[in-house]
């Protein structure tokens, strides 16, 4: 109890951490009912520093579903630093120095009518993944990921791309909307290497996927790939600064591929609000690619004051994509620019040995704009703002209880314009999370974890007025809007247990389910959908190394 | 546990020992050197006892004592390759440079997994050796394959020099023509890398695998679209690259010992022998497989080892239901008696006994929204005996005995909506006149190939090592029997409802046909081969293998009947090289291919000459009389392809870094291609009694003939009329590794020409003959000859490879440029193009190119047609594949490829260009574990 005591005495004094967990509100994105992407239900440390994390992009999540889950029997303690905060590569042989590896098999379901047009009424994943870092010999240190899944998207699977929901205006759909199957894997890493103060490394990244419809007469495909790379340069200031420098690189390709065999569709390339030609699939088919090239440098600085561990970041990135559908050399394209940049922190303080508490926020801001193929001018523009913040306290007394908070803060702005259907959508969103988990152990080997998590999301704006605009509008953008212009309110409930195997082999079991539902509001958008979204999972996994001697998978 | 240890050690020894090209010279007296050093694991860097210790391509084999010392005598100069076998380590393959005399230290150091092995080899060897042989080869060992991409042997050979990559499965038929590119193919002729005479020898465990029985086809007129490799080399999917070990691709002048080839042969040795039990899975979003190895030490002398492997591809997953699958393994046992491993005099023997076995189906069932009635299957199925034996009759001398038998079962179904006009027919199956009946519409052909290739091989192996007049001789002397033959039900069909829809024109049709009555095939060899080594002053090194080869091809169904054709092959390689750095070699040779089946047994031809055509509305009133002929197509004259092949190379490098550049020419001749000849059928004319309408019943015909004429047909045979040059050259380079990065590069290519000759003569399309077949009026019809076709490619291969041993990664970077790929049509095919032109009397008169221009000729000025005079370029494009091997925790091995890992599109068609369209992105997962090792954690 003592040390409990002046652990509140500690957490008294770090005011700026402690203003953080209480204001903030955390904001992983944790698993994405509705989307399409492999799973990336990690924090934000375990984000951060991949290769291949979206640059200059802000993807649009189903609203209310930041929440900030700890997974205290899972999951290591979150990190924070150069390579941790800022996904600055060079930083990982100073902030690695333990090893560790994880490995995981999940299964996630996930349906409900609360929902965006193109997100699939019914989602269905089974996924393999592991994650892993070491020390290399003495000034080297490395770390590894790699996702295997393979997801089934059934009910109007209407869109034709890997992410429907990105800042960019341009989507290919058809309205066959047959069950798809995706099969994807990934591949990221990044080593670092350190040559007395000075410190440099580099990520590599891959991804790539197959979506294919299960039986269909109107086939449809879609093979995408991505690839990264990264690399950085830090230097040590000595204790307790470092400052570094890095960039990225991404690069991606989709080929979608329709065939209208047995029965007709039609195909939409979304442009924005304006109402857009149909292509009408009868006995032939429709191709169509996607390029998107993206960079981005950064800088981080981090640092160490009073016990508490800091880090700043500031990135700009760029990013250009490009779309065309015939099948000739150099052919006219559709153009998608965006330019991007964020600052961001990251406060890490030990408190003790019984816990840990550690919080990062993020902001970014994207312009984008978009031109058609055949017509001269800028045709859709793109303003939006984005604001991310989690923390976790993570508490870890000798009694054989475990406790963590997280909490989630998110806004989100975003202006969209239409410049050839003269309107626009500005719409801001406040998403605040909040969850509590507790663990016991029962026995050196055994421990058990119940844990609950809540969400709401606030929208303020204006969105355009269906009833002047086309049917496409209608049926495929309105209720995507209408849901962003409405609360709504997101749980989630876990439990786990992990067995201590061995020194260095712990085995576990997660069990969760999230729900998505609407808020009753004065005013309700047409088109807004109506229903409740949710889903669960089951996570079984086995982590190695020395982070797992410990039941609470305190690593550090 | 110990016992165990140097049990299968031992027995690696004598599996090692077991191949009989593998003559064990220990302690070899003569000119070399002497490699000594201790093998010491990786992780605690204590010696390690019992490792077999062998140098690849000179027969030297040791085993380290328990201090894990190991000593080799008698080690030629120059670049050579340590090879290490251990239980419970991951085999290892060292690059040394061996100076001119004296001695070499070198030590190993052995990890439980390749992938944390200093210097993994995960490609060919840049300057590699087959065993025992001395020509150009790239051989291809276990690490290599385990990080290759590969579902069977076809994706291993990805990494021989000038061969393109292509995304692992099973969804086409696989085959692998050495040396030779692509040429221009028109309707259903092959192109030459996929002709049977034009072959590539696969030996598969010692024992050579064969496809001339294969009759799945009904020859060059057949429209059956199910998969099939008969005409061709053996479908290189029924052997699954999970359980092989070891890959020698012979791309020069093999030794005398190898016979049945053109091209190359292609040595694989599966895994056998004693080790952990080893568990595997690839997925992606095409192919599943998975692979389970056991080997087990069954108290002494036996050891037996399992292999399973069972694999499925959808090859157009979310379109259609095709797919491939296949299960495959092996059951292998070996057995040894004599002395210990040490002593020089010993005699012991060993017997290696295999039992392989394979199941290859191929199944395109219907789509009825994309092709209605259209569907086809192809079911291969068969089983291996082999044994081996081979005796140590002294320390330098050895016999080798090998005999196999083999069954496949094929079976092919091919199902297709058909239309035709009306047109008489009769189904009759002997010659002679009958009435028959008019056939019109629409109608499903259904075909069904039943056949069961037999192959018995038999080869008795004499070696010996000595040392005379200063000269170190390896000798090896043998003989080969081989008998193949085939039964079965053969493809029979409703012969109303065949797969050809003009079984009336001009060249004939097939009608079903048994098997059985297609005679064996049978072939013998002897062979004589040396290969003699000596130092020589100013520290050079000569190595000189020169052999002698004489194959029979037997008249009758065995071997005491007489020969059909004989071909002797003499084969010599030489190499000098005059520094440690340096290797000069050059190699001639002739080699033979046996003609298939299918060539020296061909279907006989059905031609339905129509007397009566008399078509009423009334089908009641309606005649049809027809006389068959059935014309033999087989050719007395047939025999062997030969190829005379011809290399000079140059090797520079030291241990791990290489420069290869070889020059070569394979000039094949007589290769089996198909002969046109032009019959004519006497016709009888007949009067029709009462041939007026309305009387409900066919008019007669009024005896005898009015008059008679003749109907031009075209007969095709097999002939030895095709000759095929190929030339180019090959290069692979091996860079040294840039230590702080930890990275190699190396790079391989190939520029190959090849040109293809037809001296056989055509009649152009089937249509224009049929003018004037049908047409008295027209007296004349041209002919050509003389068709060349020419293919061109230039394929870099260039490979960035990472390795970081403490993390048991290994990253592989592969970027393939295509850097020419040209297609041509030497031949005319203007107007003027005619050669010649055929008499309705049956006489070719030849034209002289000056005179076709003469109006007397202008009714054979017609276009050629189908030549394609311009080139046609693909544009130059690259494409790149990734992969990533990493070792994890409990021993296994996880790797990660990306085929086409940018999504390379290729460049589109352009006018007189062709398009260079690269496969999508693929990508997969493949993961590996000890079976033992998976329970570990429980320790």
């Amino acid at each position: 109890m003592a040390r409990l005591r002046r652990f509140g005495v500690r957490l008294g004094r770090t005011c700026l951490v402690g203003a953080l967990v209480a204001a903030a509100s955390v904001a992983d994105c944790s698993i994405a009912v509705g989307q399409t992407v492999a799973v990336d239900d990690d924090s934000p440390w375990l984000r951060a520093w991949r290769p291949l994390a979206l640059t200059a992009d802000l993807p649009r999540d189903l609203p209310a579903l930041q929440l900030p889950f700890p997974f205290l029997l899972s999951r290591p303690a979150p990190r924070t630093g150069l390579f941790w905060s800022a996904g600055n590569p060079a930083g990982l042989t100073f902030e690695v120095e333990n090893t560790w590896s994880g490995f995981q098999a999940s299964a996630r379901e996930a349906s409900g009518d609360y929902r965006r047009p193109l997100d699939p009424g019914t989602v269905s994943r089974r996924q393999l993944s592991g994650v892993g870092w070491r020390p290399l010999e003495a000034r080297g240190a490395a770390m590894g990921r790699v996702v295997m899944e393979r997801t089934t998207f059934a009910e109007n699977a209407l869109a034709n791309v890997v992410v429907p929901y990105t800042a960019s205006p341009y989507v290919v759909m058809d309205t066959a909307g047959s069950a798809l199957g995706r099969t994807a894997a990934l591949l990221e890493g990044a080593a670092g290497w350190r040559l007395g103060r000075l410190g440099f490394g580099i990520g590599l990244g891959y991804e790539s996927g197959e979506t294919r419809t299960i039986a269909s007469p109107v086939p449809r495909v879609n093979i995408s790939a991505a690839s990264a790379v990264s690399g950085g340069l830090v230097w040590d200031f000595g204790p307790p600064v470092r400052v570094g420098v890095y960039g990225r690189w991404r690069a991606d390709a989709q080929r979608i591929a329709l065939y209208s065999i047995a029965a007709p569709s039609r195909v939409y390339v979304l442009e924005g609000y304006f109402e857009p030609a149909p292509f009408n699939l009868v006995a032939s088919f429709y191709n169509r690619r996607i390029e998107r090239d993206a960079v981005g440098a950064g800088f981080s600085i981090h640092g160490i004051a009073r016990g508490v561990r800091w880090t700043v970041f500031g990135e700009r990135n760029r990013m250009d994509e490009e779309q065309h559908r015939i099948l000739e050399n150099n052919p006219p394209k559709d153009r998608w620019t965006a330019d991007a940049w964020s600052l961001g922190g990251a406060l890490e303080h030990g408190l003790d040995s019984i816990g840990v508490i550690v919080a990062d926020a993020r902001y970014t801001a994207l312009e984008g704009r978009a031109r058609r193929a055949d017509l001269d001018d800028i045709t859709f523009t793109a303003d939006e703002k984005v604001f991310r913040a989690t923390a976790e306290l993570r508490i870890f007394p000798p009694n054989g209880w475990r406790m963590a908070l997280g909490g989630t803060l998110l806004r989100e702005r975003r202006l969209r314009r239409d410049r050839l259907a003269l309107i626009r959508s500005d719409v801001e969103g406040w998403t605040r999370g909040g969850a509590l988990e507790v663990a016991r152990s029962f026995g050196p080997r055994f421990a058990l974890s119940a844990g609950g998590a809540l969400s709401a999301y606030g929208p303020a704006g204006g969105i355009p007025n269906p009833g002047a605009l086309g049917p496409v509008f209608r049926r495929y953008v309105a209720p995507e809007l209408a849901l962003y212009a409405s609360p709504a309110q997101a749980r989630a409930g876990a439990v786990s247990a992990r067995w201590q195997a061995r020194q260095s082999v712990g085995l576990w079991l997660v069990v969760r389910y999230d729900s998505l539902t609407p808020v009753h509001a004065q005013f309700t958008p047409p088109y807004k959908p109506s229903g409740q979204r949710g889903g669960w999972d089951l996570v079984l996994g086995v982590d190695l190394g020395e982070g797992s001697q410990r039941p609470q998978s305190i690593v550090r | 546990m110990v016992c165990l240890r140097t049990l299968a050690s031992a027995l690696l020894l004598i599996a090692a020992l077991s191949s009989p090209s593998e003559a064990m010279t220990q302690e070899r007296v003569g000119p070399g050197v002497v490699l000594f050093g201790r093998v010491l694991d990786a992780g605690t860097g204590v010696p390690v006892a019992e490792v077999v210790v062998q140098v690849e391509g000179l027969n030297l084999i040791t085993v380290t004592d328990t201090l894990g010392r190991y000593r080799l005598a008698g080690v030629s100069p120059g670049p050579q390759v340590l090879y290490t076998e251990r239980i419970g380590y991951a085999s290892a393959r060292v690059p040394v440079t061996v100076p001119a005399e004296g001695t070499l230290p070198q030590d190993i150091i052995l990890a439980e997994s390749a992938l944390a092995i200093e210097g993994i080899t995960v490609t060919a060897d840049a300057a590699g050796r087959a065993r025992g042989e001395l020509g150009t080869a790239s051989v291809i060992a276990s690490d290599a394959i385990r990080h290759q991409t590969a579902t069977s042997l076809s994706g291993v050979l990805e990494l021989v020099p000038g061969v393109t990559l292509s995304p692992p499965g099973l969804g086409t038929v696989q085959q692998m023509p050495l040396r030779a590119a692509p040429t221009v193919t028109r309707g259903t002729e092959s192109s030459a890398t996929d002709l049977a005479s034009f072959g590539t020898l696969i030996i598969l465990d010692g024992v050579p695998l064969s496809n001339n029985a294969n009759l799945q086809s009904l020859g060059p007129r057949g429209e059956l679209s199910f998969a099939t490799s008969a005409g061709g080399g053996i479908d290189l999917r029924r052997i699954p690259a999970s359980t092989i070990e070891r890959v020698e691709v012979i791309r020069g002048v093999p030794s005398a010992r190898y016979g049945d080839l053109t091209q190359g042969a292609i040595v694989v040795d599966t895994r056998a022998g004693a080790f952990e039990p080893e568990l595997s899975a690839h997925y992606d979003a095409r192919t599943g497989e998975g692979s389970v190895v056991v080997g087990r030490a069954l108290g002494d002398p036996h050891v037996g080892t399992l292999t399973l492997d069972v694999a499925r591809t959808r090859s157009q997953a979310g379109i259609s239901q095709d797919h491939a699958y296949r299960v495959a393994g092996q059951l292998a046992h070996r057995a040894h008696w004599g002395q210990g491993l040490s002593g020089r005099d010993d005699n012991r023997g060993v017997l290696d006994t295999r039992v392989d076995f394979f199941q290859l189906f191929d199944d395109r069932p219907e789509n009825p929204n994309v092709r209605p009635g259209r569907a086809f299957w192809s079911r291969d199925s068969g089983v291996r005996l082999s044994e081996r034996a081979r005796l140590l009759l002294s320390g330098d001398a050895g016999l080798s005995l090998a005999a196999s038998i083999s069954r496949i079962h094929q079976r092919s179904y091919s199902r297709a909506q058909a239309v035709r006009s009306v047109m008489p027919f009769t189904d009759r199956l002997t010659e002679g006149r009958a009435v028959g009946h008019f056939i019109i519409g629409q109608y499903v052909a259904e075909v069904d190939a039943d056949g069961s290739p037999w192959l018995a091989y038999s080869r008795m192996e004499a070696d010996a090592t000595r040392n005379w007049i200063g000269f170190s001789h390896e000798l090896r002397t043998g003989f080969e029997l081989q008998r193949e033959w085939t039964g079965g039900p053969g493809y029979q069909f409703d012969i109303e409802r065949p797969p050809q829809v003009l079984f009336n024109g001009v060249q004939g049709f097939d009608r079903p046909r048994r098997y059985d009555d297609v005679p064996p095939l049978a072939t013998s060899g002897f062979y004589l081969d040396d290969r003699v080594s000596r130092a020589l002053p100013l520290g050079m090194f000569l190595t000189v293998q020169a052999g002698m080869r004489m194959d029979v091809l037997h008249r009758g169904a065995h071997w005491f009947s007489g020969a059909r054709d004989v071909a002797l092959q003499p084969r010599v390689n030489v190499e000098i090289a005059p520094w440690l750095w340096l290797r000069l070699r050059g190699g001639w040779g002739r080699a033979v291919k046996t003609p298939s089946l299918a060539d020296l047994y061909p279907a006989p031809q059905y031609y339905d000459v129509v007397n009566v055509n008399w078509f009423a509305n009334n089908p009641a009133e309606r005649l049809a009389v027809l006389t068959t002929y059935i014309l033999d197509s087989s050719n007395p004259q047939l025999g062997y392809t030969v190829a005379d092949k011809a290399e000079a190379g140059i090797e520079m490098g030291a241990g791990a870094s290489a420069l290869a550049v070889v020059v070569f020419r394979d000039h094949i001749t007589g290769g089996i291609g198909i002969e046109t000849e032009p019959r004519f059928l006497l016709r009888d004319h007949y009067q029709l009694s009462d041939s007026s309408s309305g009387t409900g019943r066919p008019p007669q015909i009024l005896e005898p003939a009015t008059h008679a004429d003749t109907v031009p047909v075209l007969l095709q045979r097999p002939a030895n009329n095709l000759t095929l040059d190929n030339r180019g050259i090959e290069l692979t380079a091996s860079l040294p590794e840039i230590s702080p990065f930890r990275t190699r590069f190396q790079l391989q290519g190939a520029w190959i020409r090849t040109e293809r000759v037809d001296r056989g003569i055509d009649f152009g399309p089937g249509e224009r003959f049929s003018e004037f077949q049908l047409t008295e009026r027209r007296l004349r019809a041209p002919y050509w000859e003389g068709r060349e076709a020419v293919g061109e490619s230039f394929l870099m291969t260039y490979r960035l490879i990472h390795h970081q041993p403490e993390l048991g990664l290994v990253l592989t970077t592969t970027i393939q440029h295509n850097i020419r790929d040209v297609l041509r049509e030497a031949g005319r095919g203007d107007t003027l193009a005619f050669a010649g032109y055929i008499t309705r009397a049956g006489r070719l008169v030849a034209v002289p190119a000056e005179r076709r221009s003469d109006p007397e000729f202008r009714d054979l000025r017609d276009p050629r047609g189908g030549v394609l005079v311009v080139p046609l370029t693909a544009p130059a494009d690259w494409m790149l594949s990734v992969q990533a091997s990493k070792s994890l925790p409990l021993g296994g091995s996880l790797r990660f490829w990306a085929f086409n890992a940018l999504d390379r599109v290729g460049k589109y068609q352009e006018p007189e260009v062709r398009a260079r369209l690269y496969p999508h992105v693929r990508v997969g997962l493949e993961l590996t574990m000890p079976a033992n090792a998976l329970f570990a954690w429980r320790d």
